[in-house]
């Protein structure tokens, strides 16, 4: 790990100073880091993908780790709330029942412990080539996606190129589903960026990044509007190994249902399968007005991977997708996939 | 060959590929090296083999090896991947001498990845037919072993099976990558995986039970037994007769693999049993426990022969300035240190109860008994303390040589395993495994069962998660560490039942860590098969290659 200079800022504007100031490049990976749970922060110091001259401690800022409101009045998590924090919310469990779910589907009782909401958004890709120190993919500043042509296995079939990474984080799929947005301060003032808009495809803006976020700026809050929809969320998550394991496909649906039981709105985004969290308005838009049976069912499952290009190694993905947003849609809806 | 597959009834043409696997003791390799000059070093090594360290270190350090002195007290696995100080090692002594100072240097997770060894991969070919009665006729194969710059190693084929005309070739592969090393049972999971497959193959292509398809082709009536046994305890009946057949997405299925090992002892072992005036008893030998209960059986038959308890007992080992030892390798450890425990026990007993005849009514020290801490002749009983107040001050000492009557080898072993396959997803959950082994006589049932889980979850991380995945063009290996390389986890766990055939009378030590892991690889593949009907022969059997195998099924269809 290259050597850096450790500060524990007491506010968020010192935070956000903090890492404006910091002597650097302007490239994301040599610039001053926040440090949350420090569950992903420390592996790619360690590993020299994110070599920071300077890591700004969020955890001493007090005020951060609030989870407030509920399904009536919409929901606040600050930041800092920890993932175990996220799943064991009884309001969470009862008002946003897909985001408990999807909480407690990242990692290990041990990392969710430490690992933090606004951590689990900004986390880094875990592309094969992307971690691995020796190998500079296009991501790190080479010319090239290995992945593109290489062991793609668990790469994007979806909205790729020119990296074809997936992103690694369960809430955001959810997130997106249930309409939340981010707080975000930055050394120049605070903004609130809807959480569809916040992450970033290879092709938009730096192929580097993965989200709308400066150097300098840092998520204080991740706000969950009331929905007619919420308390019908769900998240489905595919893992090859059930005890520790990224998504090799997932799905974050949520609907509202009639009287009649008919679709009045539905909300489908897919995770492990894009560079960012994957809406899919067409399969979305399908369903309204339909009951969830089998037809319905399978038709959203066709438009949800509708385009899909798959890569050599992966093609598995499209079958393995459509599987998960048949059941995630019966699950949310109450009926049998 | 061309005429024998003429008289076949029905022919399979097979290639199965089992990629290069990682040892994942969870203790790296390296070293605590001690040189600060002078005359001696202290080496604290992770190793299998105490006595392989003060020569290599020697070397290193410009010493006489007997001036080195090797400490092994605790170690955290090895798995074949541990013997001699490796190049961690010499490069610990090279630092000990220039700084003299002690230095530790242990690999980082990557490097274990990267140069401590590996289980080779395989690839192998078969061509193999039978008649309808299920004779296997004849058998074809081509072994292609891939060890990087190691040769690896494969058991040849036909495996157990025995065929009227058979013909096999074993070629290397040589590659940029680093050696392999021994590694459970080197070259055995890699055959039984790929002729257990085949065997599948043969038999469901002429219609016949797995099971009676194989014991058609065993002579050994042990495998028959075994065979029927786990048979029984798994419930084979229940298995999926049509592969793939059911309805709904989760299917069952059931399949079998069997396996042979060695093992045995040899003369490598001098232990002393020394019994003090205080009545202390200590058993001193400088081998290692790599995790396999070694402290533990070491203790125990002195305790037994004495009649004391466990607690009444120490044990010194890891050390190389006790009694030479064996390295743990080939599972003869049990089989070479255990005969020589009992015979110092036994040269100890004899010269306690020589010592106490005369208080015993010059009874002869032989029929002197010894039991729940007290010493009985002549009609007369001293307690332990009694008897061992009466030694002379040094106290007396047995010094045990292997005995070769208490050692031997060569054993079966089969496994069933039941798993339930999502035909929607390509997941795979185990549900049971059942395995049945001969291994002479246990010196310690529940350890000796514990060997036998431990090697059930390695066989099932070999056949659905493990694998060394290397980037062509790159050359580099993409997931070395433990996030990317997928060892199972708890809940991958089925239940498991580990059976000691307890019809094997053999009143002899045989070692049972290294069978343990042979036979369940076959099964876990063939029960894929039998639950969903895609017949994977690259391993591991991850849910991708099942979705792609369904897929080009229904298509087929
Ligand atoms: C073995 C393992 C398995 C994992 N499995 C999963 C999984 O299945 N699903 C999943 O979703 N995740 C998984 N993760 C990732 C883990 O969930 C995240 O690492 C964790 O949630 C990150 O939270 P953290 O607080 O530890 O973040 P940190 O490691 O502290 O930070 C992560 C990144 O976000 C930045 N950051 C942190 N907080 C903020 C903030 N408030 N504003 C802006 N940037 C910030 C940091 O600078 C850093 O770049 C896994 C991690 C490991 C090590």
């Amino acid at each position: 790990m290259k050597a850096f200079e450790w500060v524990s800022p007491a506010s968020v504007e010192e935070a956000v100073g903090l890492l404006k100031s910091a002597p650097t490049s302007r490239e994301m990976d040599e610039a001053a880091r926040p440090l949350a749970g420090g569950q992903d922060l420390l592996t790619t110091m360690k590993d020299y993908l994110t070599r920071p001259v300077r890591v700004v401690n969020l955890k001493s800022i007090r005020g951060l780790d609030k989870i407030e409101g509920d399904g009536r009045k919409g929901l606040r998590v600050g930041a800092l709330v920890t993932l175990a924090q996220v799943e064991e919310h009884a309001v969470i469990r009862r008002d946003f029942p897909g985001l408990a779910e999807a909480a407690h589907s990242v990692a290990t009782q041990q990392i969710r412990n430490l690992g933090t909401v606004g951590g689990n958004l900004c986390q880094r890709p875990r592309c094969w080539y992307y971690r691995l120190e020796e190998a500079v993919c296009i991501k790190k500043g080479g010319s090239e996606c290995f992945a593109a042509t290489g062991e793609n296995k668990y790469n994007a079939i979806l909205g790729g190129g020119p990296s074809w990474i997936v992103h690694p984080s369960d809430l955001a799929p959810m997130l997106v589903a249930l309409g939340a947005s981010v707080n975000v301060a930055g050394a120049d003032g605070r903004r609130t960026i809807l959480l569809e808009k916040f992450f970033t495809l290879p092709n938009e803006g730096s192929v580097r990044r993965e989200n709308v976020l400066q150097n300098d700026e840092i998520i204080t809050e991740v706000s969950v509007p009331a929905s007619p929809f919420a308390a019908r969320s769900t998240y489905l998550k595919f893992k090859e190994r059930e005890s520790l394991d990224f998504a090799l496909s997932s799905v974050a649906a949520a609907v509202e249902l009639g009287a009649d039981k008919r679709v009045r709105q539905a909300r489908l985004v897919l995770g492990g399968v894009a560079p960012v969290p994957w809406r899919v308005p067409k399969a979305e838009e399908f369903l309204k007005g339909k009951t969830l049976d089998a037809e319905a069912l399978a038709g959203a499952a066709r438009l949800a991977l509708e385009g899909a290009e798959p890569l050599s190694k992966n093609a598995y993905k499209v079958p393995l997708t459509q599987t998960l947003v048949r059941r995630a849609l019966a699950k949310a809806g109450g009926v049998s996939a | 060959m061309a005429a024998a597959f003429k008289e076949c009834d029905a022919v399979v043409e097979a290639e199965y590929r089992s990629p290069i696997l990682h040892h994942s003791s969870l203790e790296t390799h390296g070293n605590v090296v001690d040189y600060r000059g002078g005359e001696e070093a202290t080496v604290y090594a992770s190793t299998q083999g105490t006595f392989t360290i003060p020569g290599d270190a020697a070397h290193e350090l410009g010493l006489k090896e007997s001036a080195v002195r090797a400490v092994v007290e605790h170690m955290g696995g090895g798995f074949g991947s541990k013997f001699g100080i490796g190049v961690e090692g010499m490069l610990a002594c090279q630092l000990s001498k220039q700084a003299k100072a002690p230095v530790h240097l242990m690999l980082t997770r990557k490097d274990e990845f990267l140069l401590a060894g590996n289980r080779s991969g395989s690839w192998q070919k078969f061509k193999a037919g039978v008649r309808r009665d299920g004779t296997l006729v004849a058998l074809h194969a081509t072994q292609y072993q891939l060890g990087g710059l190691g040769d690896g190693s494969q058991a040849g084929q036909p495996y157990i099976y025995a065929a009227a005309n058979a013909y096999r070739e074993r070629i290397s592969v040589h590659t940029h990558e680093d050696a392999s090393r021994a590694m459970r049972a080197p070259g055995h999971p890699q055959a039984s995986f790929a002729i257990e497959s085949l065997m599948d193959e043969l038999a469901y292509k002429i219609g016949i039970d797995p099971v009676e398809f194989r014991k058609k082709n065993l002579k050994d009536a042990v495998y028959h037994r075994q065979l029927d046994r786990g048979a029984r305890e798994i419930g084979w009946e229940r298995r999926n007769k049509t592969p793939g057949g059911g309805t709904g997405p989760l299917r069952r299925g059931m399949g079998c693999g069997i396996g042979t090992w060695g093992g045995g002892g040899n003369d490598e072992c001098k232990v002393d049993v020394t019994v003090a005036r205080d009545g202390s008893v200590v058993v001193a030998v400088g081998t290692q426990d790599l995790g396999t209960g070694t402290r533990t059986y070491t203790r125990a038959i002195v305790a037994e022969e004495l009649g004391l308890g466990m607690k009444d007992v120490a044990e010194r080992i890891g050390d190389s300035r006790l009694g030479q030892a064996n390295s743990s390798g080939g599972s003869t450890t049990a089989a070479s240190l255990a005969p020589s425990v009992k015979d110092a026990a036994v040269k100890a007993r004899l010269a306690v109860a020589e010592r106490l005849s005369p208080l015993l009514g010059g009874a002869k020290p032989e029929e002197i008994t010894f039991t729940n801490a007290a010493v009985s002749g002549g009609g007369k009983t001293l307690s332990w303390k009694q008897a061992c107040a009466a030694l002379p001050a040094a106290g007396v000492t047995g010094h045990g040589v292997w005995v070769s009557s208490l050692a031997d080898r060569g054993v079966h072993g089969v496994c069933f395993a039941e798993v339930e396959v999502d035909v929607e997803t390509g997941h795979v959950k185990p549900i049971k495994m059942v395995h049945v082994q001969d291994i002479g006589l246990p010196l310690n049932r529940l350890a000796d069962e514990s060997q036998m889980n431990g090697g059930m979850i390695q066989s099932l991380g070999m056949a659905l998660w493990e694998g060394r995945v290397m980037d062509a063009k790159l050359g580099l290996q993409l997931n070395a560490g433990f996030g990317d390389y997928k060892l199972p986890g708890a809940l991958e766990m089925p239940e498991f039942v580990p059976l000691i055939d307890d019809e094997d009378k053999r009143e002899a030590v045989i070692g049972v860590g290294e069978p343990s892991i042979i036979p369940a690889v076959g099964a876990v593949v063939n029960a894929v098969y039998n639950a969903c009907g895609v017949r994977v022969r690259e391993l591991p059997i991850t849910p991708d290659k099942i979705l792609m195998g369904l897929m080009s099924e229904r298509r087929g269809a």
